[in-house]
């Protein structure tokens, strides 16, 4: 068995760097979190009590991941949750059991920061794929 | 058509998602992912949103079954499903590494659900490890938690025949409590 993703020390690191880089990127940045699909955090920056987020994005992604499944519209690129201070975005990083879940307020629009976001999930999976 | 809505509890790899596709009529709904987890259950996958399924027992009784994510870090879905339901079974795995203590933490966890409609144990896997008798079981709870009446059953969560016995004792239960009203105030959704 290979080990968990969240164990493995490059990629918890490696991931942290390109969150950071969202960060750089989008202004509107508040916080981020990547984690395994079951709900253990791989890595996060800002925010606090990642613990209980992280196993609120899996809940979400899979329910999400459902009821594209269900609706047999194809398979879900992207969730987002606009509320009146922000936007939260959510994506499968392609081709892993990994989800990235960002919270960005309103001073960028929602295009903005979701190209920037499925930009870091490609580089996500390239990382998780060449990783040690 | 009377409308029940069961909730199934009860720790990882208690067999909640297994117990709810025994017998549910429709396809069930789930939410499985890979369980990077297998110290505490060996298995590809564990839940970590819901389950949900259907089962008509009757020409005019339907029953909602929604099984919970048995991880403790999924608890604010329990919350969520809490709400909807009327009366629980709680699955426990004999092969657990304490399933007297998990026994008593669901009861009282889901406490409210007993109150309500009523609760029913089942415990699952006696095949696989040696747990405590179902008498150790009674006896633990008599013990912890006096004045429960709660029946507990030995299953295989896979077998329907043995989880329908499980989930009728528990809607008998639930309506025979309707029927006579006790002091006990349906709490307001
Ligand atoms: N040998 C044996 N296997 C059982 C028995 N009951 C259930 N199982 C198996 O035990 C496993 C239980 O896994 P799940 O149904 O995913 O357990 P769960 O309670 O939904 O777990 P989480 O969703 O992770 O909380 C499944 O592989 C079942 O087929 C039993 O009595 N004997
Ligand atoms: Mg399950």
């Amino acid at each position: 068995m290979t080990t968990a993703l969240h164990h493995n020390k490059d990629v918890v690191a490696r991931g942290g760097v390109l969150l950071t880089e969202l960060d750089s990127i989008c202004t509107s940045f508040l916080y981020a979190v990547l984690v395994t699909d079951d709900g253990f955090e791989v890595a996060s920056v800002s925010g606090s009590d990642h613990e209980r987020l992280a196993s609120m994005v899996s809940s979400l992604q899979a329910l999400a991941e459902g009821v594209a499944e269900e609706l047999k519209i194809g398979t879900s690129e992207y969730v987002v949750l606009a509320t009146e201070d922000g936007h939260v975005i959510q994506l499968r990083i392609p081709r892993q059991q990994l989800v990235l879940s960002a919270v960005f307020n309103k001073s960028e629009t929602l295009g903005k920061v979701l190209s920037a976001s499925k930009s870091t999930a490609e580089q996500i999976a390239v990382m998780v794929e060449t990783s040690k | 058509m009377a409308e029940h809505v069961v909730l199934f509890t009860g720790p990882m790899g208690a067999g909640k998602t297994a117990a709810i596709a025994s017998l549910s009529d429709i396809d069930p709904v789930r939410t499985e992912a890979a369980n990077t987890d297998r110290v505490t259950a060996d298995k590809a996958t564990t839940t970590v949103a819901l389950d949900y399924g259907e089962i008509t027992i009757g020409p005019d009784e339907k029953v909602r079954l929604y099984g919970i994510p048995g991880q403790t870090r999924f608890e604010f879905m329990w919350k969520v499903l809490m709400r909807r339901a009327v009366g629980m079974i709680l699955l426990v795995n004999n092969d657990n590494p304490d399933p007297i203590g998990q026994m008593l933490y669901f009861i009282d966890y889901f406490h409210e659900l007993y109150e309500r409609g009523g609760a029913v144990v089942a415990i699952s896997r006696s095949d696989v490890g040696l747990g405590p008798t179902r008498e150790e079981y009674y006896s633990a709870l008599a013990a912890a938690r006096p004045g429960l009446s709660i029946p507990i059953f030995s299953v295989d969560a896979r077998s329907p025949e043995q989880m329908k016995i499980a989930l009728f004792s528990l809607i008998l239960n639930i309506e025979s409590r309707a029927a006579v009203p006790s002091r006990y105030e349906e709490p307001r959704q």
